[in-house]
C-alpha cells in the first residue's frame, strides 16, 4: 500500500476546508479505501469536531513529533465506518512546533499503512500551510463564489505552483444556485476562468451541512443529500473515476419530484 | 571555489553581494560563512543577491530568506539573468531588479540587465501575489490576475485580460501605454498619474490607455481608427 497524500487548503478561513476533509475521508472511507486524516491546524484544531470524535483524543500530531507516542497510538479510529482513522492538532501549542520536514517523514512512515492521507491546511500562507504542502502529491484549493476568497485562492494557487506542487485542483464550496441565477453572486464557470484549474467539485450550499458539522456526523454519511453526493463525487474523481458534475438548477421540491420525467 | 570571490559592497538600495558563478549551494554557505563572520556589520542589512546566471528554486530562495532573517538581515531583491530564478524570486515577493520608480541611474553603469527597448515576457497567468517590476517593457500572454502587480519604466501589454494593478512610464515617461485585450485593471497608473476607476464593461473589446494632458484617456481599440496609443 503507497497512500496519496492530498492537501486540502484555500488561504481565507472559513470557506469550508475542514468540512471539505471530513467529508472526503468519510466519501473515501466508505469507497473501502483506508484514510488518514491529519489535522494541520495546530493550536486552532476541530477536524475532531466535525468528525465527532474530539472527546476520543489521547495523543496528537505534535506527540507523535516529538516521540512523546508512536504514530498507530495517535491515531484515532472512527467507530462509525471501517478504516477510517484521524490523527488531531494540538491545541496548546501553535504552528512552529512542527516543521515542514517533520511533515515529510510523518507522512511517509504514513504511507505504507492507509491508501489516503488527506491534511486539512490551516487559513494562511505561512508555517502552518507550508507544513501541509510540502508533503503533498495532490492539493485541492477549496473556495467559495466570492471575490475575496477567489483572490485568496489565486494567491494559494500560484505559491502551489512556485513550491512545484501544482497544478492545484478547485472545489467550489457553497454555491448557491437562485444567487447566481439573479446575477448577484458568482458563478462556477466565473471562478473556473479566473482560476484556471481544473475544477474537482462543486458543491451546493446547504444548511444541513452546518447541522451535520455541530453533530459531529459529516452530511456524506447521508445518502440522501445533494451536498454530501457531491462530496462523494469528489472522492470518486479523486480514484479517477469520471462522474459527471451535480446539475445544481435542478429543482429539488415535492412537485419537480412527483414530474420528473427522466 | 575561493571565499574572495563574492562581492559584497554598499548601494544606496543595501549591500549588494554578487555571487560568482557556481552552485547554489556552495554559494548559499559561502554567504551565511561571511556573514557569521561579521555579524554586527550585516545587522540590519537589506540585501541585494546577484546570481548571475545560477537556477535557483523557490524553495531554495525562501529557505534563504528565512536564514537570512534569523541573522536580522532581510533579503529585499534577487538579481539574475536566469529566468527560473526570476520567476521564483517574484513568486516569493522579492523584487527583481533595482528599483524602478526611484530612478537609480547612477547604477546604471554597474548592472547589466535589460533597459530601453527589450522586454519581460511573460506567458502565463500573473496570480494574486506576484509581482513583476523592470526597467523594460513587459509583455504578458496570459491574464493578469486581481492582486498581481505590474511596474514598468516602459510599455504594458497583456494578451488577455487584464484585472491587477499596473503602472506603465513608472520612471516618468509619459509616453508610455497600457493595452490589454480586456481592460479592468483594478489600479492603472501612467507615470505616476492614476487614472479613474475603471468600470468593467459587458462588451468585450482591446482597449489602450495613454497620457493626454496628464489625465489618462481609456479607448477602445478599432482598426479603422488612428489612436494615439498606436504602436
Amino acid at each position: 500500500m503507497s497512500a496519496t497524500v492530498v492537501t486540502i487548503t484555500s488561504g481565507k478561513g472559513g470557506v469550508g476546508k475542514t468540512t471539505t476533509t471530513a467529508n472526503l475521508a468519510v466519501a473515501l472511507a466508505s469507497t473501502g479505501d483506508k484514510v488518514c486524516c491529519i489535522d494541520g491546524d495546530i493550536g486552532l484544531r476541530n477536524l475532531d469536531v466535525v468528525l465527532g470524535l474530539e472527546n476520543r483524543i489521547v495523543y496528537d500530531l505534535v506527540d507523535v513529533i516529538e516521540g512523546r507516542c508512536r504514530l498507530r497510538q495517535a491515531m484515532i479510529r472512527d467507530k462509525r465506518i471501517e478504516e477510517l482513522y484521524l490523527i488531531p492538532a494540538a491545541q496548546t501549542r501553535d504552528k512552529s512546533s512542527v516543521s515542514p520536514s517533520d511533515m515529510i517523514k510523518l507522512c511517509d512512515e504514513l504511507r505504507g499503512e492507509v491508501d489516503w492521507i488527506l491534511l486539512d491546511s490551516p487559513a494562511g500562507i505561512e508555517r502552518g500551510f507550508q507544513n501541509t504542502i510540502a508533503p503533498a502529491d495532490t492539493i485541492l484549493v477549496v473556495t467559495n463564489p466570492e471575490v475575496s476568497a477567489v483572490r485568496d485562492a489565486d494567491r494559494i494557487i500560484g505559491l502551489v505552483e512556485s513550491e512545484e506542487k501544482g497544478p492545484a485542483k478547485l472545489i467550489i464550496n457553497r454555491i448557491n444556485s437562485a444567487l447566481t441565477k439573479k446575477g448577484d453572486m458568482l458563478s462556477a464557470d466565473d471562478v473556473v476562468e479566473l482560476l484556471a484549474i481544473e475544477l474537482i467539485g462543486v458543491v451546493p450550499d446547504d444548511e444541513n451541512v452546518i447541522i451535520s458539522t455541530n453533530r459531529g456526523q459529516p452530511v456524506a454519511f447521508d445518502a440522501k443529500s445533494k451536498s454530501g453526493q457531491a462530496f462523494k463525487n469528489i472522492a470518486m474523481r479523486l480514484k479517477g473515476k469520471e462522474v459527471p458534475f451535480l446539475d445544481l438548477n435542478a429543482r429539488d421540491d415535492l412537485f419537480s419530484r412527483l414530474f420528473r420525467t427522466n | 571555489m575561493k571565499d574572495e570571490k563574492i562581492q559584497i559592497k554598499g548601494i544606496s538600495e543595501g549591500l549588494l553581494v554578487t555571487l560568482p558563478l557556481s552552485t547554489w549551494d556552495e554559494a548559499r554557505v559561502f554567504v551565511a560563512k561571511r556573514i557569521d563572520e561579521n555579524p554586527a556589520f550585516f545587522l540590519g542589512a537589506r540585501l541585494v543577491l546577484d546570481v548571475a546566471e545560477t537556477d535557483v528554486k523557490a524553495a531554495e530562495l525562501g529557505k534563504f530568506r528565512d536564514e537570512l532573517s534569523e541573522r536580522g538581515i532581510t533579503l529585499s531583491s534577487v538579481l539574475s539573468r536566469s529566468e527560473t530564478t526570476i520567476k521564483n524570486a517574484q513568486a516569493l515577493g522579492l523584487s527583481t531588479n533595482l528599483g524602478v520608480r526611484q530612478g537609480y541611474e547612477k547604477h546604471k553603469k554597474d548592472s547589466n540587465y535589460f533597459e530601453g527597448d527589450s522586454a519581460v515576457w511573460i506567458e502565463r497567468n500573473l496570480r494574486s501575489g506576484y509581482k513583476v517590476e523592470t526597467k523594460c517593457h513587459v509583455v504578458v500572454i496570459g491574464d493578469v490576475n486581481p492582486g498581481a502587480e505590474i511596474i514598468s519604466a516602459g510599455n504594458i501589454i497583456v494578451w488577455g485580460r487584464l484585472s491587477g494593478s499596473v503602472h506603465a512610464g513608472a520612471d516618468g515617461d509619459q509616453g508610455a501605454r497600457v493595452m490589454a485585450m480586456q481592460l479592468e485593471a483594478t489600479n492603472l497608473q501612467i507615470a505616476g498619474i492614476p487614472a479613474n476607476a475603471i468600470v468593467k464593461k459587458r462588451r468585450k473589446q482591446p482597449e489602450i490607455a495613454y497620457l493626454i494632458k496628464n489625465e489618462i484617456i481609456i479607448e477602445g481599440w478599432d482598426i479603422q481608427k488612428k489612436h494615439k496609443g498606436d504602436l
